[in-house]
């Protein structure tokens, strides 16, 4: 009868195992949070870019009006406090204006292809600067991360898939690491990676809970109701905008008036 | 249309400023003013009910589309609720939600609002009786130009009712509603301030009226009033 030499895991071995298996499940969730993270900024970057070019410009042109009525009344008395609102309304003005002519106001739509965020949760599992094994390493993944964020944003899956080729390319598993040492860097990453998610998951709820998320919300919601909430402020604006114009055109006439 | 202005910003003093872009401050305009066209469009709904305005008059739905509205902080469907709970009307009648409605509404600065609420004050409807509180909130409403709130000021003034009596701020008070009312050929409520002002005179001495006069011709002279009755 054949003997079998039969080797019997050492309980450490056991331990690895399920911790190794632990870990791969943490690696999952905390990917699946990036990614809902990476998801909801690029959401609102959009929705913020849009709603700057439908409806930020509006209130700064409004502004605009606003400031050179104020302007004008300065001119036309002296009293301090008329110059001190002037001065407050170009102010304004100037802040809107800069607000809808930045970057922010370039923002495209986003809508990410199921292949883009596989992308993304395989690059967030590998990279992610929880499981860097120094310092080193955690300071180039967190370089890769915030990439990794950035070309998500931008839908770049070329950029993603270099992201990922290069980092397994350049690392890999630790040699001779022995049992003790991998459970004690397995245990480590578990609880940081556990940290990290609790911390993801607030950045969530902040971002969510936000003026530009309700607003957005509102607006989808209307929207299923087919109707156009952004559009219906856009006329608001512009009937104001118009009204402004009109005061702004009369003020001129009567300073004319009096001139002569 | 923008660009036409950055051209003119370019010579313009406040190029000095360093002001940066107010994004966050854009959007919560945006909210803010979008919540008050979808509260104007619920109030706008509950007051065709209302005054059957192309609907029939129907107050339960009316009180329907008000409470929708005022839940949002529409300061006129608040209005319209505080009526409708203080006599009934598509609601049970109820002082302690009229009050109430009334209030939210007083506090946004809806002259209206503030004239009911002060006359609740003075009786004790719906909140406890405080006569003083009752003339604040009159106050408000008659500096608005308010005129219901002004008679309201130049009866409580002249007979004394819950404060002690002023002839001088009733004099005051009926002088102008009576002017407001006259500027608008309301005849009767200005003939009913006129009998309270003339009232009130016959309580000062010549000085005091000169006085109070040129008070009110003052106020007159520095409120540009359209605030409704």
């Amino acid at each position: 009868m054949p003997t079998e030499i039969v080797r019997h895991q050492t309980p450490e071995e056991v331990e690895l195992l399920r911790k190794r298996e632990e870990l791969a499940a943490v690696r999952a969730e905390l990917a699946e949070r990036e990614l809902e993270l990476a998801d909801l900024r690029a959401q609102l970057k959009s929705f913020e870019g849009r709603y700057l070019r439908e409806v930020g410009v509006l209130y700064a042109e409004l502004d605009e009006w606003d400031a050179r009525l104020a302007e004008l009344e300065a001119s036309l008395d002296a009293n301090p406090a008329t110059a001190q609102r002037a001065t407050a309304a170009r102010h304004r003005a100037t802040e809107s204006h800069n607000a809808t002519h930045g970057e922010a106001s370039q923002a495209k739509e986003f809508r990410p292809s199921a292949d883009l965020k596989r992308l993304f949760r395989e690059v967030a599992k590998c990279i992610h600067p929880d499981f860097a094994r120094d310092d080193a390493d955690r300071k180039r993944r967190h370089q890769l991360m915030a990439q990794a964020n950035e070309a998500y944003a931008l839908s770049d899956s070329e950029a993603l898939q270099r992201i990922l080729d290069d980092y397994s390319a350049s690392s890999e598993s630790v040699q001779g690491e022995g049992i003790g040492a991998e459970l004690i860097r397995i245990i480590r990453q578990i609880y940081q990676a556990r940290k990290n998610i609790t911390t993801l998951e607030g950045e969530l709820d902040r971002l969510s809970s936000g003026e530009l998320s309700q607003l957005r919300r509102d607006t989808e919601a209307a929207h299923k109701e087919g109707v156009d909430l952004l559009a219906q402020l856009a006329t608001k604006l512009k009937g104001k905008i118009a009204q402004r114009r009109k005061e702004h055109e009369a003020l001129i006439e009567e300073v004319r008036g009096h001139g002569r | 249309m923008a660009d036409e202005f950055a051209l003119q910003r370019a010579d313009s003093p406040a190029r000095t400023l360093m002001v940066t872009g107010n994004r966050a401050g854009l959007i919560e305009r945006g909210r803010k003013d979008l919540l008050n066209l979808t509260s104007t469009a619920l109030y706008d709904k509950g007051e065709a009910f209302f005054s059957a305005d192309g609907v029939p008059q129907d107050y339960t739905q009316a009180a329907f589309w008000f409470r929708k509205s005022a839940d949002q902080g529409n300061a006129y469907a608040q209005e319209r609720l505080g009526l409708m709970y203080s006599v009934g009307w598509g609601v049970p009648e109820n002082d302690v939600e009229s009050a109430n409605w009334y209030r939210q509404a007083a506090e946004q600065g809806l002259a209206r609002a503030q004239y009911r609420l002060g006359d609740y004050y003075l009786y004790g409807i719906g909140v406890p009786k405080d006569p003083v509180g009752a003339i604040g909130w009159e106050l408000r409403a008659a500096e608005q130009g308010y005129k219901s709130a002004q008679r309201w000021l130049g009866i409580v003034y002249l007979k004394g009712i819950g404060v002690p009596s002023d002839p001088q701020e009733a004099y005051f008070w009926s002088y102008i509603a009576y002017e407001l009312h006259t500027a608008e050929n309301g005849s009767v409520l200005a003939n009913s301030a006129a009998r309270k002002r003339d009232k009130a005179a016959s309580f000062l001495t010549d000085e005091e009226l000169t006085q109070t006069q040129e008070r009110a011709k003052h106020w007159l002279a520095s409120h540009r009033i359209n605030a409704g009755d």
